[in-house]
């Protein structure tokens, strides 16, 4: 059974996702082991890719346009060119080896989605500043960011074709499951959440376990005695030449799901290709 | 002899009327205004700009907010703003950017480190010169830590450098002890930082 991520991009005016994408295949590249490090890039122009240094991070390049943004992610099971695949969001970093976890998925589960996500400072997120949907009207907390699967599982496929079904009917689908709070978008974490939650199967999908162990830089839940909306403005991101990564004084060791778009600079990208050149 | 008694209205026009002149006195490091003055009893300071009448009677007349004014140290205008109560982490420690790296084509402050030589030289912009709008608190210190490159964690070296030092130098030169990788820090009195690099 062959293995890999998946990531998903497509144009938009002010964000270049392919830039994170580039960014994370990287930091994958840099420190998952090999037969743990395949990575396959959706995207909706691959001509966009002329402009990074080094495409062959990506192993497989698969053109896609029919959906923008985040919908994209809904069709996972569709795109993927691997058996088990682990999707990601592209707005993350790798900063260790994480292929334990992977075999342990590939032994044990069919489909596995996150449902816990920490602090910089290693603390359980608890709060649900900006998951009041999910709360309120008793969603498990699935983050989609990290979306284990195999491509035989037929629960993953009606997992996911009712997904895009929530994806493409939100108004319905919100009045009827998500009155309690109804959130402004019905995203790909909202989806997912409900998808389980109609399909009853929370408990099989993202049961207890000690990983994937995820870093989320959404700054209203890092458990600051202030408002904060970006993490930027309260504590530097320091990556080092070795690709070794703190975030104000605490270094960093698990997946970080860094969420401002504008993060990634060509320094940045500078520290990760020569990092991955090296390897190569 | 009895004086002739000179018209009043007469007399009133012939008296030269002084012209008032208005001046926002600010604090040099953040640009925030302090006080609205009239020439005539503007306190001696040298960081203060003269500003438009009508901006200084609505200030006076409570018509807007002293604060919803702050001076651009670069242009040297009095800028309408939004109320700022946030400071930025980029504000306080910000990482001076390698010339490689950045977009910034007009800097303010450029910083030259040679590795060979152990020597950072700090340069003021041109433009500096060429502007008297602004008169500065000279005595304003600018830090520049020398740390682990992009870790302010660990710091190598410190030098200290204030506005008048450079003003009348537009070069100065530090003996510094880099190490092999390093990145500068400092607290954002200028805008724009840049670094070059002589040994990348």
């Amino acid at each position: 059974m062959n293995f890999g991520y998946l990531l998903v991009v497509s144009y938009h005016p002010d964000i270049d996702y392919l830039k994170m994408a580039y960014a994370l295949a990287l930091s994958i590249k840099n420190t998952q082991k090999p037969g743990f490090d395949k990575i396959a890039l959706i995207i909706d122009d691959k001509s966009c890719l002329e402009k990074i240094k080094s495409p062959w991070v990506f192993d497989h390049v698969i053109e896609w346009n029919k959906e923008t943004f985040w919908d994209g992610r809904s069709w996972m099971d569709k795109l993927s060119p691997w058996d088990a695949t682990v999707c990601l969001d592209v707005d993350m970093l790798f900063l260790r080896d994480h292929s334990h976890w992977i075999e342990y998925f590939l032994e044990n589960c069919d489909l596995y989605v996150a449902n816990r996500a920490f602090t910089y400072r290693g603390e359980k997120i608890t709060s649900d500043h900006y998951r009041r949907c999910f709360t309120k009207n008793k969603l498990p907390n699935l983050y989609s960011m990290f979306t284990f699967f195999k491509k035989s599982s037929s629960m993953a496929q009606d997992f996911f074709a009712l997904g895009r079904h929530i994806i493409k009917n939100p108004k319905e689908f919100s009045n009827l499951y998500l009155a309690e709070n109804k959130p402004k978008i019905v995203g790909t974490d909202e989806a997912f959440a409900l998808s389980a939650k109609i399909l009853d199967i929370q408990d099989e999908i993202s049961y207890d376990l000690e990983f994937p162990k995820l870093v989320h830089m959404k700054g209203g839940v890092q458990n600051w005695p202030w408002p904060a909306e970006n993490f930027t403005n309260h504590v530097g991101f320091y990556l080092n030449k070795q690709g070794k990564l703190k975030i104000g004084n605490y270094q960093q060791y698990d997946a970080i799901h860094y969420v401002e778009k504008d993060l990634i600079t060509d320094e940045i990208i500078n520290i990760l290709e020569e990092l991955a050149w090296k390897l190569r | 002899m009895e004086a002739a008694l000179i018209d009043f209205n007469e007399w009133l026009k012939s008296m030269p009327m002084h012209e008032i002149t208005y001046y926002a006195v600010f604090d040099p490091a953040s640009g925030e205004i302090i006080g609205i003055y009239p020439n005539h009893s503007c306190p001696d300071t040298n960081s203060k700009i003269s500003i438009d009448e009508d901006v200084a009677l609505s200030i006076m007349e409570g018509r807007t907010f002293l604060n919803s004014y702050v001076v651009d140290i670069n242009s040297g205008n009095l800028e309408i703003v939004e109320t700022k109560s946030l400071i930025k982490i980029d504000d306080v420690l910000h990482r001076v950017v390698d010339q490689r790296w950045a977009d910034i084509v007009d800097f303010d402050i450029m910083l030259t480190a040679d590795l060979h030589s152990n020597k950072l030289t700090i340069e003021l912009s041109e433009k500096f010169y060429q502007s008297r709008k602004i008169l500065w608190d000279g005595s304003t210190e600018m830090l520049f830590l020398i740390t682990d490159y992009n870790d302010p964690n660990g710091l190598y070296d410190t030098v200290a450098v204030t506005i008048d030092q450079l003003f009348r130098s537009k070069f100065l030169n530090y003996s510094v002890d880099f190490p092999r990788e390093f990145s500068i820090y400092t607290r954002r009195v200028f805008k724009n930082y840049i670094l070059k690099n002589e040994n990348s």
